[in-house]
């Protein structure tokens, strides 16, 4: 279908439109990266795509992390064992973490929307005043997304 | 007929046992203050403009070092404030960390030996049970339902279903040198 209408647009000369693709976020209380975490950890998206943040196992939450989202970006927010689906629309990074694990394990995790890194500096800055478990795991997912 | 309603008001009775048990068996530890020992601050309390002081009692610290299950007896106590804010956003100090406004709540959890039996093994936090109190000390009615899910997500972890269990270790190390 898609490739069908790839064509359709290019035999009319029109620009084919971009397709937003749907993505997933686990909350695990055991998962790869060991006891609470978010599979996968890091994930890049294209613009306009959507992100289901599945509540796999029960009561976590994900909301962004304070300060950690590009401006003009809306901060999120679930409910506790709920799934939520979002789409990132504006690029750059976004911090989001289980406020229930956070202290303790450090739940955490980044979507990095487009090539934007433009609000790396705030990101660390963000990071910089989380609780030290957290802060490491944010550190190291920033340096992750300025790797490329 | 009798013996249905019988029946009915004994399972009625038993639920209303099962439902109360719990917070009845922990007491306003009103002097937390004073007697306890804070072990942590949490910024952001569940993601919202809150903020907690966690306190441990005197068994809790004396049985809380390292990774083993504290003593029954034990007591911790968390005094949830709300945060200031400035233009609906939490106010921050000048290291970043959210300040106090009011006292809201103080939500208690006690261990004590044979306490927990009641409940199913899918709920059950170990000989936890867990109240909430207001700040005149008053015991909340809500069910503690949600305190034993969000606590039992620690189930085997050398945390005795304790989130701050790590601080609890270093408050108990400081307290023997």
């Amino acid at each position: 279908m898609k490739t069908t209408a790839c064509i359709l647009f290019a035999a009319l000369g029109l620009a084919t439109p971009a397709f937003a693709a749907d993505h997933e976020v686990k909350a695990l209380n055991r998962g790869p990266g060991g006891a609470f975490v978010f599979d996968p950890p890091l994930l890049r998206v294209a613009p306009g795509d959507r992100v289901t943040f599945k509540a796999v196992d029960a009561n976590h939450t994900v909301g962004t992390v304070r300060g950690m989202i590009p401006a003009g970006a809306q901060p999120f927010k679930s409910e506790r064992s709920k799934d939520l689906t979002v789409t990132f629309t504006t690029p750059g990074i976004y911090g989001y973490e289980c406020f229930v694990h956070i202290h303790s394990f450090g739940m955490t995790g980044m979507v990095v929307v487009g090539n934007d890194l433009s609000n790396m500096a705030a990101a660390k800055s963000a990071a910089a005043q989380t609780p030290p478990v957290e802060r490491a795991k944010l550190e190291a997912l920033l340096a992750q997304a300025a790797g490329g | 007929m009798l013996g249905r309603l019988a029946r009915a008001a004994t399972g009625l009775l038993a639920l209303t046992c099962v439902a109360a048990a719990g917070p009845e068996k922990v007491d306003n530890p009103a002097d937390y203050l004073t007697k306890f020992t804070k072990i942590a601050t949490r910024d952001a309390h569940l993601g919202g403009n809150a903020l907690a002081d966690v306190y441990a009692n005197d068994i809790a610290l004396r049985s809380g070092a390292g990774e083993s299950d504290l003593a029954s007896g034990a007591i911790i106590a968390m005094a949830v404030f709300s945060a200031k804010l400035n233009a609906g956003e939490p106010a921050l100090d000048a290291e970043g960390r959210m300040i106090k406004d009011q006292l809201r709540a103080v939500n208690v959890m006690e261990k004590r030996t044979g306490w927990g039996a009641e409940y199913s093994e899918a709920l059950r936090n170990g000989e936890w049970e867990y109240a909430g109190f207001n700040p005149q000390g008053v015991k909340s009615a809500n069910p503690t339902t949600s305190c034993f899910e969000c606590h039992g997500t620690l189930k085997g972890l050398p945390m005795d279903f304790i989130y701050t269990r790590g601080e609890l270790a270093e408050a108990a190390a400081r307290m023997k040198k």
